[in-house]
């Protein structure tokens, strides 16, 4: 963790409107966080993410180096929130993956992993427009499942890096977010979706930091600068949170 | 301060600044912290173990400074993994090691690449290390793969493949720690995986970004980078994006690796782009551009499969003595290498070829041939195909209830394997028995069943279901209906010849001339070689009564497809307007030599119908349609 084992600095007004999203407090369900890199998005969430610890469930899928499948993600979210949740889009993926079964025994089959997500998704189907048809029927089960839950939260980080085709399919589940009232979907990126009229969001774009927070920062941290000195660095540094965060820390218990 | 004050000032970049004030809290740490920074920014994740594997000098501190490290600013937690350098810092510093100590960069990568490869292999070690033992008691290869197949199957529970993002990492740092090793290792890996049976192509997109991040960072060259852009062309390619995937191909061969598996690989696939692009042409020319390469590195399936696509190609433009040629060639390498779907498609690429040179019997053999061998090694499509094609056999030999029951066999086939382009052509295929049954209404309710179907597929899928219905609206002579779906086949999609040709065939029934010649025109210009093509012009000089032009037209028929008997009886036709009653007995009896069917009669006996009410004293008329009429095929 870094020196101070929360948020380098002040993001109350950010953390707010998550929280706002998150309890359905706002018309939007949908947040995208965009910034360019070192401003603090990852850390961001991932202060509300310990923030919402025993308040409400919230799966958090960052993207960083994963090479994540669709399968893959749909999993994580199912056994993050429990299979037990998920019986249309286990009944679903059996009728896909074995067409020839008439009766489905879905108790057995909440056992699906990704394989068995992937199969559905793929077998037989060879031609794009199909396998597009069995990921809209997975999706829908999926979100019927989705929305018998109370205030799920899903958090897509680092969405620049995510696999071209989940991040189709992120895109083509947002208007499914959108209208159902107890899930929030945040997303953050260097890249977000682009917005839509399929959907409402609030939108996120990191600022820069206030002086005083990084003054206030400085002193937690022991490094032995003034606030104009924050000031300065600030300006200097367009005030880019990592860059300003690094030079901070290497005044640790040191004059300028 | 001052100082740093000016290099900031000085800098032109965020990136710039951002590096002056990573170097100055690098340089701000103790030595050994220091150190394990620059370790840990070369994996994507890092632990104690990873850390201590990289410095093996600080291993017995790495769970210390490992914690330690957890305190800077730019370290981050990477989740179920441990943590890693925040991104922009950790490019930052790889470039400023890649250009200061490079040596230093390799060898951390080697010991990350030694790192992750033992994790990965630690699961088989114990066998690795039996292997040796077998072959000294002198077991043979036969016992000693029996005795690892028994070892697999006992500790199958502990020896789960790895992750692919264990093997990407793996590979990420071989590429810097042995370049060709790591070449070899993207391009083998990258091969399993690019047919991922799930299409998503998510550990193959994972995999060509990593050596992307290399190659963008000007670190990765050659051989890697050239694989690393195929299969970023490969994924494009799968994912229609055919014009990337043109210009990545392109990429990799300007580039002039030497490497002939990745260049034939790379004219190949752009090969395939051509062929879903409609510009035959130029697929052929790649195909046999990259033929030498794959035989001059003895890579058979490599050659058999562009043999086969050049069989393909040659369907494709009605070229079909050259394509079988191509599919006999392909087959035996095929067989030399084991590949069974080759060879099973192969076959069956030939029996489509017989079929459509009305060589029926060989055109069954061949399914039947195929067939088992599809069932067999549970290639359903194949099999389903097969059984269907059957069904094709059947319809052309007249013996409808047969031809009902093979295709009424593959449908359930079909949709039970959710393959909805197979299933809509099943569906057309039981609507032609229905219209050969002259039971139009079941025909036309099952040929909307199938639009409905296609148009969920593609546009093409969805114009070659309403030329299937027009097809119908000409058996039951009602030639404007006919044309009125063609035209909708042509607006939906206008790069198929056929539909061309055939509503010109319509045109030529209702006599307008116009129309006629501008549609054939039109299908000239998209396909000049068909042999329907000549057949259509045949039949429009006949209209425009020159009848020796018409005999030329119909005798290039023939050159291209001996077994048109629509051509023979065009020739006799010709002849018979010019008064050239043997010429024409000839032709007319070469077109019944080749006949299978009743069907490919009847529209020659309307012909000689109408002649007759035209010109009731023409000579020979009445002796043709007594011999059309009365003439029974011989089952062969």
């Amino acid at each position: 963790m870094n020196p101070i084992g929360k948020l380098r600095v002040d993001r109350k007004t950010e953390l707010a409107l998550l929280e706002r999203v998150a309890n359905c407090e706002t018309r939007e369900r949908i947040v995208l966080i965009h910034a360019e890199s070192g401003m603090g998005k990852s850390e961001l969430l991932r202060e509300f993410k310990d923030q919402s610890l025993n308040q409400r469930p919230l799966v958090f899928i960052g993207f960083e180096n994963e090479g994540l499948s669709l399968a893959d993600v749909l999993v994580i979210i199912c056994d993050r929130l429990g299979r037990t949740h998920f019986p249309t889009l286990a009944e679903r993926i059996q009728q896909l993956a074995q067409p020839t079964v008439v009766n489905v025994n879905v108790t057995r089959n909440l056992m699906f992993g990704a394989n068995d997500i992937s199969i559905a998704m793929a077998i037989g189907a060879a031609d794009e427009p199909t396998r597009s048809a069995r990921r809209a029927a997975l999706t829908e089960a999926f979100v019927t499942d989705l929305r018998a839950l109370e205030r799920i939260t899903l958090i897509f980080d680092v969405f620049e890096k995510c696999d071209p085709s989940v991040r189709e399919w992120v895109i083509s589940f947002l208007p499914h977010a959108d209208t159902s009232p107890g899930l929030s979907v945040m997303i953050a990126g260097q890249k977000t979706p682009e917005r839509s009229d399929m959907w409402a969001c609030a939108h996120l774009p990191l600022k820069p930091i206030e002086p005083q927070h990084w003054f206030d920062y400085a002193q937690l941290v022991e490094a032995s600068v003034s606030l104009d000195q924050v000031k300065m660095l600030c300006y200097l540094l367009k005030g880019h949170c990592s860059s300003i965060a690094i030079q901070l820390e290497s005044l640790r218990g040191r004059s300028v | 301060m001052d100082d740093f004050l000016r290099r900031i000032m000085a800098a032109q970049s965020a990136d710039e600044r951002h590096w002056i004030v990573t170097e100055n809290l690098l340089n701000s740490l103790r030595p050994d912290l220091a150190q394990l920074a620059y370790a840990a920014t070369i994996p994507h994740w890092f632990d104690a173990g990873i850390l201590a594997a990289l410095r093996p000098a600080l291993a017995e501190q790495a769970e210390k400074l490992y914690a330690d490290l957890q305190r800077l600013p730019f370290v981050e937690p990477f989740a179920r993994r441990g943590h890693n350098v925040h991104e922009l810092t950790r490019r930052l510093m790889l470039a400023h090691l890649w250009q200061s100590n490079r040596e230093e960069f390799v060898a951390l990568s080697r010991r990350a690449a030694e790192y992750f490869n033992h994790v990965m292999s630690a699961p088989v070690q114990p066998l690795l290390e039996l292997i040796p033992v077998w072959q000294k008691d002198e077991l043979s290869d036969d016992e000693i793969r029996a005795r690892i197949q028994a070892w697999q199957t006992e500790h199958a529970a502990e020896t789960t493949p790895p992750e692919p993002h264990m093997q990407i990492e793996f590979i990420y740092h071989l590429l810097i720690a042995d370049a060709d090793a790591g070449a070899n290792a993207v391009r083998d890996q990258g091969l399993a995986w690019h047919d991922e049976f799930d299409y998503t192509y998510a550990s193959l997109n994972a995999l060509a970004r990593a050596v992307r991040e290399h190659a963008d960072a000007g670190r990765v060259d050659g051989r890697a980078k050239g694989w690393g852009n195929f299969f970023e062309a490969l994924i494009a390619q799968y994912t229609y994006e055919s014009h990337k995937a043109i210009e990545l191909f392109n990429s990799v061969l300007t580039a002039n690796y030497p490497d002939n598996q990745l260049n034939a690989n790379c004219i190949q696939r752009l090969g395939d782009v051509h062929v879903r692009l409609s510009e035959l042409p130029q697929a052929r020319a790649r195909y046999e551009e990259a033929l030498p390469l794959y035989r001059s590195i003895g890579d058979k399936l490599g050659e058999a499969n562009c043999i086969q696509r050049l069989g393909n190609v040659h369907v494709a433009l009605s070229e079909l003595p050259q394509a079988r040629a191509r599919y006999e060639e392909a087959l035996p390498l095929y067989r030399s290498i084991g590949e069974r779907v080759g060879e099973a498609n192969c076959i069956q690429a030939l029996g489509n070829v017989h079929g459509a040179l009305s060589e029926l019997p060989q055109a069954r053999a061949r399914y039947e041939e195929a067939l088992p061998l599809y069932r067999s090694i549970g290639e359903r499509v194949g099999e389903a195909n097969c059984i269907k094609a059957l069904g094709n056999v059947h319809v052309a030999l007249s013996e409808l209830p047969q031809a009902r029951a093979r295709y009424e066999e593959a449908l359930p086939i079909f949709r039970s394997i959710g393959d909805k382009l197979g299933e809509a052509k099943c569906i057309k295929a039981l609507g032609n028995v229905h219209v050969q049954e002259k039971d139009f209404e079941t025909a036309f309710k099952l040929y909307e069943e199938a639009i409905t179907i296609a148009r969920t597929i593609s546009p093409s899928d969805e114009a070659s279901a309403l030329n299937t219905l027009a097809n119908a609206y000409d058996e039951q002579k009602e030639h404007v209906k006919a044309i009125e779906m063609y035209t909708r086949a042509i607006d939906i999609f206008p790069n198929q010849p056929m539909w061309y040709r055939n509503r010109a065939n319509q045109y030529l029934k209702l006599k307008d001339v116009e129309n006629a010649a501008r549609d054939i025109e039109a299908a000239a210009h998209l396909q000049p070689d068909n042999a329907y093509l000549f057949l259509r012009r045949g039949e429009l000089a006949i209209l425009r009564s020159n009848y020796d032009a018409a005999i030329q037209q119909f005798e290039a028929t023939l050159e291209r497809y001996p077994r048109m008997n629509g051509a023979h009886f065009g020739i006799g036709m010709a002849h018979l307007r010019s008064g050239r009653v043997a010429d024409a007995r000839a032709a007319y009896e070469r077109g019944l030599a080749v006949s299978d069917a009743r069907k490919d009669l009847d529209d020659a006996i309307e012909e000689l119908e109408e002649l007759q009410r035209e010109q009731s004293s023409l000579a020979g008329v009445d002796e043709m349609l007594t011999r059309l009429r009365t003439w029974q095929p011989e089952k062969q």
